[in-house]
């Protein structure tokens, strides 16, 4: 349709990337994707099911799929699979960008860049008193959620076994200034929540205990919702101060409960890590001269060409991100009819 | 009871620590409880929270706060601090909090009687005999219960 | 390529904001906006090139994407207009939350919506006020939306130096930078009380709160000047006798998108009619700020799609043995029936969810590729090679058939299942079922119905259709003595492979 008009850089090919390139190949644009990974689809590719007794969860990470299935029909988009960016010049039309990967060294021109490159889940090394290397059966919510995928059930990794008590730790690594992630991530109570729903399905004996400090509305009806919920798991409403190890392999905290410090233990604890920025901000804020958001991702400069789209410019939900995706399609195309 | 009396005069307690103790953004506290689950002194003395301590200036009432021994509990080891997400000073502030009581009159007896020894002697605690008998055994020369250089400097300074 | 020709005029209705930034954006995209205004005088800052009906009501909506005709009653008059698009963007209602103010409405109480016509000088205040006090919900269930109306009234209120305090019970900051909103409230020195219970008296006509601080574990009381309540956003107004007139779903709240992730960002059951900002649902401003340039590209999305979607019948209808019953109209979930002296299927409305074929009486539909005769042979004909293959899948396009597709062909447990993929369970009929059995080339042990989850099926009907059907199946079978195949319903996600593959290889 539109042979001779600019094509649109897209970096990353997480639910941002992907439904943005769809968007805009639907309206007319050839896209070059490029993925560093050797797959498309991004983190919720690796997101479980959290469909409760036949129901669905909303939470959204079978829409990747969906994505994917469509994503076949469209010639328009030219897709660079394991391929990084070395390095972009801006022209005095659009930009030059040189790709490294799989399929060599190229360079290509561009109209716009849309960067999508998504989040890096929080690392708990990072808060030393998590303990996190050597607490073996203290999990990321992001490895629950591959455990799920994979193996249907929740194993321990010290010992294989299925647990019996599970502890969620909420805000690792969100609402925290101090690590400059002064944000709430949005998506853990979500994602937590749901998870522990669904494991109470499948293993109706597990006993669910969550740590936080405020739970975030998800979905609809999330009153009705919170009522039943709060009946399902035991609510801590503080967060723990030390992480060790009990009886051998039991993940144990030191945690106020009632005006008290108590020390309880659990089979395995799950932490549901938040989302911040990922390791290449820094160099494409540096290769495109971008500025930092209040929230530490990036900030896009729309006015020359360059669009942020997805978690890559802060914390949201796999939901948000397609919307966020159709909206930067359509200002993409008002820079690229306006830069013509 | 939430007063607007003693708001105005608290809020000079809150610019106390801010001006002369550079410790500030008390307020930011959310109350998530790292501080107070992970804190030693409370594990020794479940009288003793310094999420408490936070709470009670955030609401004001740093009086009270003064007129209490349990900021004198804290062992200073800096946990609460490190852990804090909010990154609140709550060391520091605990020690601005002592020196406040202290400019106040208000410290636990003990404290005083152990700045009269620094004061006289230079030293934390009085040299006994039993000191020196113990340095000797080890081939150590024996000391003077007071330390002059120590006693002219805390002259000097006050 | 021969192109449909497409109308590419888009009608926003409305009453707000919503609309008139929805309409300014598609019309600065290029596409021509039509505004139905609820209200009787003409909304500012509304470009010319944009048409205007004030005092608008739409009264029903005939036609597909590309080709809407809706009748409009405007000041009385009845008027006709064509679209290519329709657009809900209609402003939300919102309640106080009275679970907390058991007391009666008073002078110290005030709605959030009153605090902010107070701050903008449309309101006047009685008397001097020091000290104000925010009421959240206390369930737990607030929204991002309505903190962040209660931060930005609390900041407002703080710089005109006013003390104030909040109570709530959770803390809402899950949207883009209300977490730094929230520490810039407390930083201001508003001091924020979590708990799910107080109570209010008046005393000399101020109102006093008592509570517990949760934290020290003392009772604590606030004499206040004045206390604001939180609002609750509900759905417009209009949205009930609309979403008749659309014939679209709505979520259990009343906003008009169903609670289903297919539906998102911003479709409905109905192809072409959109939703956008509050009556979808509780909005941020940042969530609003993306919606609206995503509307413009869904809607040139679908047009695009629309142009291309090639002149061939999806459904094939006898007209001698159709009944007129309307039922396929009435169960249609896509609005794609449209109802003469016949069914009429429009093409770029309907969906192949089958509902229709299912339900119809005298068997007078078909859709394409899924011909009771074709799929007959298929049962008898997907025999791979002369392994035996006991187990009958019927599977929907959308999950079962991706987890099936995803299985490498070398894999032993392909070998024993023959499959049929349904575009969506709703097209699963009664005979398919009974000629798995009756008809195949063996006996199955197993017929398995893989659909998808409940509320998570693209028609919304077709899950719960599939289930009944293969509810009845088995009752019959039952009835009859039938007791040689085990016949099953699933439902499952396409990222289920590992649960599908445990069940399959359990036969
Ligand atoms: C544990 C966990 C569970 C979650 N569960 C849910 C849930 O249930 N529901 C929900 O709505 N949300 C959930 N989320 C959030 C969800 O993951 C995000 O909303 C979603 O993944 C955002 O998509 P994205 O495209 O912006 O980013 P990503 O998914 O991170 O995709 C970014 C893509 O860009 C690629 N990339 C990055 N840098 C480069 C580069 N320099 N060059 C080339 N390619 C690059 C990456 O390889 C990746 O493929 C969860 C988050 C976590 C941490
Ligand atoms: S939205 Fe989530 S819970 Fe629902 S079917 Fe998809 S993956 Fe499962
Ligand atoms: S979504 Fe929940 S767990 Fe995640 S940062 Fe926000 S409050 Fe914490
Ligand atoms: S750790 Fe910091 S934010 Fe948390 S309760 Fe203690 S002082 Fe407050
Ligand atoms: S510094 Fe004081 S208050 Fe903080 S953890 Fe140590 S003993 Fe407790
Ligand atoms: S359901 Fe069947 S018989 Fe009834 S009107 Fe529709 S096509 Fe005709
Ligand atoms: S197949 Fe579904 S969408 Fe199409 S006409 Fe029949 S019921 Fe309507």
């Amino acid at each position: 349709m539109a042979q001779n008009r600019d094509s649109i850089l897209v970096v990353g090919s997480g639910v941002a990337g992907l439904s943005a390139s769809m968007s805009l190949a639907r309206q007319g644009y050839n896209c070059i994707l490029v993925e560093k990974a050797g797959s498309l689809g991004g983190h919720a590719a690796g997101y479980t099911c959290k469909a409760i007794n036949g129901k669905c969860q909303k939470c959204g990470a079978c829409l990747v799929d969906d994505l994917l299935a469509r994503f076949g029909d469209f010639p328009e988009i030219q897709v660079f699979l394991e391929t990084r960016i070395d390095r972009i010049e801006r022209k005095k039309k659009g930009f030059t960008a040189s790709l490294n990967g799989k399929y060599g060294l190229k360079d290509i021109n561009c109209g716009a860049i849309l960067l999508a490159t998504g989040f890096k889940p929080f690392d708990p090394n990072e808060k030393s008193n998590l303990c996190f290397s050597s607490i073996p059966n203290m999990i990321t919510a992001v490895e629950l959620e591959a455990m799920l995928r994979d193996k249907e059930l929740p194993y321990r990794p010290s010992d294989g076994r299925q647990p019996e008590t599970i502890a969620f730790v909420q805000c690792v690594g969100s609402r925290d200034p101090k690590r400059g992630h002064p944000y709430c991530s949005q998506v853990c109570c979500g994602y937590a929540l749901r998870m522990a729903g669904r494991l109470r399905d499948l293993a109706p004996k597990t006993k669910i205990t969550f740590f936080f400090m405020d739970i975030q509305t998800f979905g609809r009806s999330f009153s009705q919702r919170w009522a039943s919920l709060q009946q399902d798991f035991i609510w801590i409403n503080e967060i723990p101060g030390d992480y060790f190890v009990s009886d051998g392999d039991r993940v144990g905290v030191s945690v106020e409960v009632e005006d008290e410090i108590v020390d309880l233990s659990f089979d395995m604890m799950v932490l549901s890590v938040g989302m911040t920025p990922t390791d290449d901000q820094l160099t494409y804020q540096q290769m495109l001269d971008l500025s930092m958001s209040s929230e530490g991702f990036m900030l896009p400069d729309e006015d020359r060409g360059v669009f942020v789209v997805g978690s890559a410019s802060g914390p949201m939900s796999i939901e948000k991100s397609i919307t966020d995706a159709a909206g930067s399609a359509t200002r993409v195309i008002a820079y690229m009819e306006g830069a013509r | 009871m939430v007063d607007s009396n003693l708001q105005t005069e608290d809020r000079d307690v809150l610019q106390d620590l801010a001006e002369r103790y550079g410790v500030e953004g008390v307020r930011s506290c959310y109350a998530c409880g790292t501080c107070a689950a992970g804190c030693p002194a409370r594990r020794v003395n479940p009288a003793y929270n310094p999420r408490k301590i936070i709470r009670m200036l955030v609401l004001n009432e740093a009086k009270s706060l003064l007129e209490k021994d349990t900021i004198w509990l804290c062992s200073s080891c800096y946990t609460c601090q490190e852990r804090c997400p909010q990154g609140i000073k709550i060391t520091d502030l605990i020690t601005a909090l002592r020196n406040l009581a202290v400019q106040q009159g208000r410290s636990p007896s003990g404290v005083g009687m152990q700045a009269n020894l620094v004061r006289s002697q230079g030293r934390l605690y009085a040299l006994d005999e039993f000191d020196d008998k113990k340095r000797k055994k080890a081939g150590l020369p024996s000391l003077s219960p007071q330390i002059e250089e120590a006693v002219r400097l805390l002259k000097e300074e006050s | 390529m021969n192109l449909r020709t497409i109308d590419k005029r888009v009608m926003v209705l409305g009453d707000g904001e919503t609309a008139v930034r929805l309409s300014k954006a598609l019309n600065t995209s290029g596409l021509d906006s039509y505004l139905l205004w609820a209200g009787g005088t003409p909304p500012e800052g509304i470009p010319e090139g944009i048409a205007v009906e004030l005092s608008a009501r739409l009264v029903a909506l005939q036609g597909q994407v590309g080709d809407f005709t809706a009748t409009i009653l405007s000041s009385d008059q009845f008027i006709r207009k064509l679209a290519g698009s329709v657009m809900v963007a209609f402003e939300s209602r919102t309640e106080p939350v009275f679970d907390v103010a058991t007391a009666p409405m008073h002078e110290g109480v005030a709605t959030l919506e009153d605090a902010e016509a107070i701050l903008r000088g449309e309101r006047q205040i009685s008397g001097d006020v020091k000290t104000v006090v925010f009421l959240d919900r206390l369930d737990g269930a607030s929204t991002p939306a309505s903190s962040e109306r209660q931060f930005n009234a609390i900041l407002s209120f703080l710089d005109r130096g006013i003390k104030c305090y909040a109570i709530g019970c959770q803390m809402k900051v899950a949207s883009r930078n209300l977490e730094l909103l929230y520490g810039r409230a407390r930083d201001g020195g508003c001091v924020f009380f979590k708990n799910d219970f107080l109570s209010i008296s008046f005393t000399q006509g101020r109102p006093l709160i008592r509570f517990e601080d949760l934290i020290l574990h003392e009772e604590k009381e606030i004499c206040a000047d004045m206390v604001i309540l939180a609002e609750n956003f509900m759905p417009g107004a209009s949205l009930p006798e609309l979403r008749e007139i659309l014939g679209v779903e709505t979520d259990k709240a009343g906003f008009m998108q169903a609670d289903n992730v297919l539906r998102l960002p911003l479709q409905t059951n109905r192809r072409g009619v959109f939703v956008v900002g509050p009556s979808r649902a509780p909005v941020t401003r940042w969530d609003l700020d993306q919606e609206i340039p995503a509307a413009v590209s869904q809607v040139k999305e679908l047009f695009a799609w629309a142009e291309s979607f090639p002149y061939e019948e999806v459904i094939s209808f006898d007209i001698d043995a159709c009944a007129r019953c309307l039922t396929c109209f009435r169960s249609c979930p896509h609005g794609a029936i449209h109802f003469t002296n016949r069914p009429n299927f429009l093409a770029l409305a309907c969906q192949q969810c089958g509902i229709c074929t299912a339900f119809c009486p005298n068997e007078a539909i078909e859709l394409r590729d899924m011909e009771k005769d074709r799929i007959k042979g298929l049962i008898a004909n997907e025999r791979k090679g002369s392994d035996s293959a006991p187990v009958v899948v019927f599977a929907c396009e959308k999950s079962g058939a991706r987890i099936l597709n995803s299985i490498p062909s070398e894999d032993t447990l392909l070998r024993r299942i023959r499959w049929i993929q349904l575009p969506c369970g709703g097209t699963l009929r009664t005979q398919y079922l009974l000629d798995a059995i009756g008809n195949a080339s063996e006996i199955p042990e197993r017929v398995m119905v893989l659909a998808c989850h409940e509320d998570n099926c693209r028609s919304g009907m077709g899950t719960i259709k599939a289930r009944a059907t293969v509810e009845r199946v088995k009752s019959f079978l039952d009835s009859v003595g039938w007791n040689q195949t085990k016949i099953e319903f699933i439902s499952t996600a396409s990222n289920e492979a590992e649960r599908i593959r445990k069940l399959l290889a359990a036969s």
